[in-house]
């Protein structure tokens, strides 16, 4: 009998020493998804059935309303840059020397030409007021179902397998209302620099078609105290 | 006037050579004429008929946000609610042969390896079979539509990897903007030989397009059929009061879509003119020459009438005769030719789709180009060329006047 007791309790007691509640995952989850003031240096890759574009992109990120991208070599000898300020996106298109606000139908369309939409980039909003959330729990990941639970959510229905060792996400698939499986996002590998974990590298698939991948790999990561402002002015876009 | 004309024949067949070598601009610049004009009359009707029983119809009820030169459908701007009283209306009207609601939206169609960009249109199957011919133009032939289902046009078939059967999957953006998707059935494919149809709209039922972009009973537009021999001014006049009591909603007709059809048509007209001024410049050149060469050798026969007391208007008349029979002769010929040609055009006409292909040409034709066949336009063609045959030889006949009758004699 004291042994059922003794067993009874210990597991109590690890449940409630290492299984967290609902509300603390999404906490850190959302707390380790916002990066800040750092300067990375990545490729993205992004390839089809007919062509495959490589670019080498630079960027800066202040906070999630203060982000700016400059293509600095392509193999399509595309320059573009990209500043996301507050609620709004800009993009400096070399080529026509001017800056084109991103709106509207722009949003939906692939950032860079990828399979990463500006509207990704451009959200905002915290995790829980978009998506009704449930927390399932396997070995190796806490396992995120997001139901969209308002009308302009990005996504209708999603799920984010997130690391229990860092919460952080490693894969995220994107299902349609029917439950079809349309995209899939793998962060394949993190670095931590002073306690922060950042992705090394990023692999979004669109399984709408054969072969549709894009690729980023990010090879130099700074991270800094404090980012100056001018890097995020229309100013600094438009030089 | 016979007299004349059986003297004009009797002069230009003296030198039967050039004479023939003299016709030939001009039956090639009215043949040319009278083909030209009646290709692009038949591509005028058929562009026009493919935009009215495939995609306007007689005229539309849209939104006031809607404009034809809006390649992006978005729906939140355009869609609206059908009032009651105009539904109605369209249903009463002695004038109005069918109505159906259409929503349209943009997506794309993947069949699991190609993701092609598509036009979406959500379609009630009954209506829109009264309104359109598009369902009368589906392989294999289907009697209903359901939930589930999709027809796609011909052409985008031909980029997927995919049986009949099968299920292909319609990703887009519900209203709210949320990235979405929804599985269908190929049901059938569409031919309809308009490009805009066949290359790139595929059709569901619209109860699953409204559940889709969650847009509750809106749609894009209704479009109207109306009777044969109504007058769309007679209608849009009866309408006139209906509407507007809703400020919102606005009537666009197969004229406001055909806007692009027409200028590009005026277009080819105008170039297609040029490039036969062109030729019957070189006729009237040609004719001129040859009467003037007449004029040179026949100088002593010119100098003895005028001597005789052959008044101006004689000599003038004779080589104006002349010129008038070979433009007439020319255009004849040019007639008969074009006139075969474009019964050929008319009946059969010519398969350009090997050559065509995915090529934008402006026109909503994509297969068969057919010709008219009008014979009062043949007549004008042929009328043109005998005119050009007068102009062109009276300068010549002028000269042959002018000329001092001593000096001819001499």
């Amino acid at each position: 009998m004291a042994k059922k007791i003794i067993f009874l309790l210990s597991s109590i007691f690890s449940i409630l020493l290492f299984s967290y509640d609902k509300d603390y995952i999404l906490e850190r989850v959302e707390k380790n998804l916002s990066v800040k003031n750092v300067i990375y240096r990545a490729s993205m890759k992004i390839e089809d059935d007919e062509n495959t574009r490589d670019m080498e992109l630079l960027l800066y990120i202040k906070d999630e309303k203060n982000v700016y991208v400059e293509v600095i070599s392509s193999s399509d000898g595309n320059r573009s840059r990209f500043l996301k300020k507050d609620n709004s996106m800009w993009l400096y298109l070399t080529s026509a020397g001017r800056s084109v606000l991103i709106k509207g139908h722009m949003l939906k369309e692939g950032f860079m030409g990828s399979s990463l939409s500006y509207e990704d980039i451009s959200e905002n909003r915290r995790l829980r007021d978009v998506y009704d959330i449930n927390v399932i729990e396997d070995e190796k990941y806490y396992i995120l179902e997001m139901k969209a639970k308002v009308e302009d959510a990005p996504y209708k229905f999603k799920k984010s397998y997130i690391r229990k060792d860092i919460f952080l996400p490693y894969k995220e698939e994107i299902y349609s209302s029917s439950n079809r499986l349309l995209k899939e996002f793998y962060i394949e590998d993190y670095e931590k620099i002073k306690d922060v974990y950042f992705p090394k590298k990023v692999v979004m698939k669109d399984l709408l078609q054969k072969k549709n991948i894009t690729t980023v790999e990010y090879k130099e990561i700074n991270l800094k105290d404090k980012l100056s402002d001018n890097y995020f002015t229309k100013t600094y876009l438009e030089r | 006037m016979i007299f004349w004309i059986k003297l004009a024949f009797k002069n230009i067949f003296r030198n039967k050579q050039r004479t023939f070598l003299t016709l030939l601009p001009i039956i090639f610049g009215v043949t040319l004429l009278i083909v030209m004009f009646s290709l692009l009359d038949g591509l005028n009707r058929d562009s026009i008929d493919n935009l009215i029983n495939y995609e306007s119809a007689t005229l539309k009820i849209v939104s006031k946000n809607f404009s034809i030169y809006d390649k992006k459908i978005d729906i939140n701007r355009v869609g609206f609610l059908v009032p009651d009283e105009i539904t109605e209306f369209l249903k009463n009207s002695k004038m109005v042969e069918s109505f159906t609601p259409e929503i349209i939206f943009t997506g794309n169609l993947s069949d699991g390896i190609n993701r092609l960009p598509v036009i979406v249109k959500g379609i009630d199957f009954s209506s829109f079979k009264k309104t359109f011919k598009t369902l009368e133009k589906t392989y294999p032939k289907i009697d209903d539509f359901e939930n589930g289902e999709i027809l796609i046009g011909n052409d985008v078939l031909k980029y997927l990897e995919i049986n009949y059967d099968s299920t292909f999957i319609i990703q887009s953006r519900t209203s709210g903007g949320t990235f979405d998707a929804f599985d269908v059935k190929l049901l059938g494919v569409i031919s309809t030989g308009n490009p805009n149809i066949d290359r790139a709209t595929t059709y569901v039922d619209i109860d699953q397009a409204r559940n889709f972009l969650h847009i509750g009973r809106k749609v894009s537009n209704i479009s109207i059929k109306l009777k044969k021999e109504t007058s769309l001014y007679d209608f849009m006049k009866s309408f006139e009061k209906v509407l507007s009591k809703y400020p919102d909603l606005k009537l666009v007709t197969w004229e406001d879509f055909a806007v692009e059809i027409k200028a590009i048509d005026s277009a080819k007209r105008y170039s297609s003119s040029i490039l036969i001024f062109v030729f019957l410049l070189i006729g009237g050149v040609g004719i001129a020459n040859t009467i003037l060469l007449s004029i040179y050798e026949r100088y002593k026969e010119i100098g003895t009438m005028r001597a005789m007391g052959a008044p101006n208007n004689v000599i003038l008349k004779m080589f104006l005769f002349e010129g008038a029979t070979i433009g007439f002769l020319g255009s004849f010929i040019g007639m008969v030719l074009g006139g075969l040609i474009s019964l050929y055009l008319y009946k059969i006409g010519l398969d350009f789709s090997s050559v065509i292909k995915d090529i934008d040409i402006g026109y909503p034709i994509k297969n068969i180009f057919r010709g008219s066949f009008d014979i009062i336009s043949i007549l004008k063609s042929g009328l043109f060329g005998t005119f050009v045959g007068i102009i062109a030889s009276f300068y010549p006949a002028r000269r042959a006047i002018k000329e001092n009758i001593i000096r001819i004699l001499k």
